[in-house]
């Protein structure tokens, strides 16, 4: 029973626009090849030429692909869970982006209000026990799972340039951003985000998290750079967003 | 509509017209069609940046050919 299951799925993998594309691309060869070496005509054999390329084109393109704003919607529908447990839990202070964990990422917020949260304190947050509610140096706190797959987060090497590895993910696969711009300084980052697709109405979430570009953006940087980051600050003009964020090191 | 789907619609628009004009013009030389194709290709590649499932093989192999079209012009006009 298991096997033919797994038959089912494998044959899904070829779906329906690689057999159009590879069947244009076949037809577009022979249909080419006799154009030229029999009826000798070249308009002919540029027909099946373009029809050649377009096979391989649309091979090569991902079939069955979700709407990118499908996607965007998802992500922006799923953070009422996160603005809910914010709201129980009253939760005003700023997050800590804390590197993935077991393919999990998460935010630490801490509860008490005014708490000042050390670098210290960040860094044993990463060693906290992953549940919604936990404790930190001995005060509570929230573990709030964000809505983002740790599959995006992969596309990109630890270690890689932050804007790089921003421009990737942000601009290039999520499509959530026209553009995105770095600069770092000692232990600070700096980023313009321009053209901002979607926005999340949640005001709790806005304030603890930031708003939806720059919270992916500090999950990445935490991703990349291996450390607990804090949003400093983030000013929203129409469309763009300027965040600042600081790296938390370990002796700091 | 998805942006790939506007893409391979635009990029075989694109060279229908193309062999519509140039059989129009009697165009006999086949090395024209493909350096319009090429032309055609990157162009509407450039204008939707699709995402592919591989590396751009397509791209790569046009470039070659294209690479191999003018040397064969250049060689052609010195000798």
């Amino acid at each position: 029973m298991n096997s033919s299951r797994k038959d089912k799925h494998s044959n899904k993998n070829i779906d329906r626009s690689t057999i159009v594309g590879l069947g244009l691309a076949v037809m577009g060869v022979l249909f080419s090849e006799f154009s030229y070496f029999f009826i000798k005509s070249i308009p002919l054999t540029a027909v099946g030429l373009s029809s050649l390329i377009l096979g391989i084109v649309i091979t090569m393109i991902p079939g069955n692909s979700i709407p990118t704003s499908y996607v965007r919607s998802f992500i922006k529908e799923s953070y009422v869970n996160v603005e809910e447990i914010l709201e129980q839990f009253d939760a005003k202070e700023r997050c800590i982006f804390l590197p993935p964990r077991d393919r999990r990422i998460f935010v630490y917020v801490p509860i008490i209000p005014n708490q000042n949260c050390t670098n210290s304190v960040a860094w044993k947050a990463m060693e906290a026990p992953i549940h919604v509610l936990t404790e930190v140096d001995g005060k509570p706190g929230l573990m709030v799972f964000l809505p983002i797959p740790y599959e995006i987060l992969s596309k990109v090497d630890q270690g890689s340039m932050p804007e790089e590895a921003l421009n990737h993910i942000l601009v290039e696969q999520l499509e959530i951003l026209e553009s995105i711009k770095a600069i770092e300084s000692t232990n600070k980052i700096a980023i313009k985000m321009s053209g901002s697709r979607v926005e999340v109405e949640f005001p709790r979430t806005k304030k603890v998290l930031g708003s939806l570009p720059t919270c992916i953006a500090g999950s990445i940087l935490s991703y990349i750079l291996k450390k607990p980051i804090i949003l400093l600050k983030e000013e929203s003009s129409g469309r763009d967003i300027i965040a600042s964020f600081e790296m938390l090191n370990k002796n700091g | 509509m998805d942006k790939q789907k506007i893409y391979v619609i635009s990029l075989g628009f694109t060279y229908l017209v193309m062999n519509i004009i140039l059989v129009i013009f009697n165009e006999n030389r086949l090395n024209v069609y493909m350096s319009l194709f090429i032309i055609g290709y990157f162009s509407i590649t450039i204008l939707f940046n699709p995402r592919k499932n591989y590396i751009d093989i397509v791209g790569i192999g046009l470039f070659i050919l294209f690479s191999y079209i003018i040397m064969i012009i250049v060689l052609d006009y010195w000798l």
